[in-house]
């Protein structure tokens, strides 16, 4: 099942089951924006799709994953295109971190959202920055940084970032938390097919030494 | 038996309207350029015009019910933000006084300012906006396809639309029945943020095995097949009168760029 699927221009390879993956982590950063609104959550939950395929797939489909959910929401709202970085910074950091076994515990994935609320705040707030004129942007943190920048006197920028990190880390702690239910979910025999999917396969260490032990007796 | 439906297939696929009929990456272009014209200008002179020409190519299309309710909203949200947030707080440029709304002054700096944004973030959004709603998704897919791009990529721009609209009716059907079950929706956030998990466990890992099936199902339709694919719906390729738009249109770009460019250099060239 999981052959390599050479792409006609022969540009990068690609796990078939990845490929088929990617779609429904598309659809899976819609949905979680979607069930937000429902339980009227002020978050986004756009990234929970992007980070668990990065887990289970590697790189590129995490990357693939970010890029077209960012195309794809930038058709309602073309603003978000300059965006797109963030989305794949997250693709990258989730395939990255899954790689060094850091979904595999709690403490670790909730420190893995710090990590991601300082992309997603960070380099986004670079982006407002920019698209913004140099200046603050819309939506909910000019709320917190506008007072920031005028009663505590911190420069523009900084009073920018530090909103948009704050805000984001609520939402991400939620995101990681997410997908850490979600990757310790999936049935094993689906994750013996993902490339990264042996990493969350429980208990395949003790299987393994198990069988050593069998072949003993 | 009648097969006017069966033979619409054998010829290229039109509308009858001169935008709709334009090829896919034809419009892209277009769009393409003005939007990124309204970038190099950033001026509500150029933005505002742009945005009210994309409403009328919209209508000529026949589209307008549909854009105008995604570009209304956001031009109303975008609109009234900026311009709150650029008149809050002392701003040194500020000096000429516009007007006092109840007490609080309002400065025509910072007025212009907002709508120089607002106008390129509106031109921006409007252009591409235009596009999305004027091309289907197959149809661009279908000439990237002809450009040499993988089926595999039209699978995941397609898939994931479909997906998205699937995933969507699943959502709100596994809320109600987790709602029956007794998860708490309503409260305060953090109940709330607690019944999101249950309600996207059980629609994730669904989507996830039902991909296993699908991948079967698509090979059984020779989706790996390495020859070259066909298609039932074939779009014109595009025409020399569709390249001279292009050309226009990317013209048109160049100049707002050379427009702001070269001032800059005599500028800086006579200081």
């Amino acid at each position: 099942m999981s052959q390599d699927n050479k792409s006609e221009k022969g540009k990068f390879k690609l796990e078939r089951i990845a490929l088929f993956l990617i779609p429904i982590g598309i659809a899976i950063n819609f949905i979680g924006g979607q069930i937000a609104i429902l339980l009227k959550l002020p978050l986004y939950l756009d990234a929970i799709g992007t980070i668990v395929v990065g887990a289970l797939c590697g790189f590129v489909p995490g990357i693939i994953v970010g890029l077209v959910s960012n195309i794809l929401n930038a058709i309602s709202s073309p603003v978000t295109l300059f965006y797109a970085p963030l989305n794949i910074a997250f693709g990258i950091v989730a395939a990255y971190l899954s790689q060094r076994y850091w979904f595999k515990s709690v403490w670790k994935t909730l420190l893995s959202s710090l990590i991601f609320a300082f992309i997603g705040g960070g380099i986004g707030s670079l982006i407002t920055w920019v698209v913004y004129g140099f200046d603050f942007g819309t939506g909910v943190s000019a709320m917190f940084s506008i007072p920031l920048h005028e009663k505590l006197g911190l420069p523009k920028y900084f009073a920018q970032f530090l909103a948009e990190f704050t805000m984001d880390i609520f939402d991400k702690v939620l995101t990681v938390l997410a997908s850490f239910g979600i990757l310790h979910a999936v049935p094993t025999r689906f994750l013996a097919k993902l490339p990264l999917g042996h990493i969350y396969i429980k208990d395949s260490d003790k299987a393994l030494e198990a069988e050593a032990s069998d072949f003993d007796d | 038996m009648d097969t006017t439906f069966i033979e619409s297939f054998k010829s290229y696929q039109k509308t009858g309207n001169f935008w709709l009929d334009l090829n896919p990456l034809t419009k892209l272009s277009i769009c393409s350029a003005f939007a990124m014209s309204a970038l190099f200008m950033m001026d509500w002179r150029y933005g505002i015009p742009l945005s009210i020409l994309c409403c009328i190519v919209v209508a000529l299309a026949g589209k307008f019910k549909e854009f105008f309710q995604i570009y209304g909203k956001l031009s109303i949200i975008l609109i009234v933000f900026i311009m709150i947030v650029r008149q809050l707080g002392t701003r040194p440029e500020n000096v000429t006084p516009l007007i006092n709304v109840f007490g609080w002054q309002w400065y025509t700096e910072s007025f212009k300012a907002a709508w120089d944004t607002a106008s390129f973030i509106l031109g921006f959004s409007g252009a591409f906006l235009v596009y999305f709603i004027t091309t289907p998704m197959r149809d661009l897919m279908y000439t990237l396809e002809q450009k040499g791009v993988s089926h595999e990529t039209s699978y995941i721009m397609l898939a994931a639309m479909q997906n998205i609209v699937d995933l969507r009716k699943a959502a709100t059907t596994i809320l109600d029945s987790q709602k029956s079950r007794g998860i708490e929706t309503e409260g305060n956030i953090i109940v709330r943020a607690k019944a999101f998990f249950p309600t996207l466990g059980p629609l994730l890992l669904s989507a996830f095995t039902g991909s296993e099936e699908k991948l079967i199902a698509m090979d059984a339709r020779a989706f790996s097949v390495k020859g070259n694919h066909t298609f039932l719906r074939e779009l014109e390729p595009i025409t020399p009168k569709e390249n001279i738009l292009i050309f226009l249109a990317w013209a048109i770009a160049l100049a707002t760029l050379l427009s702001k460019i070269i001032p800059a250099v005599m500028r800086a060239v006579t200081k």
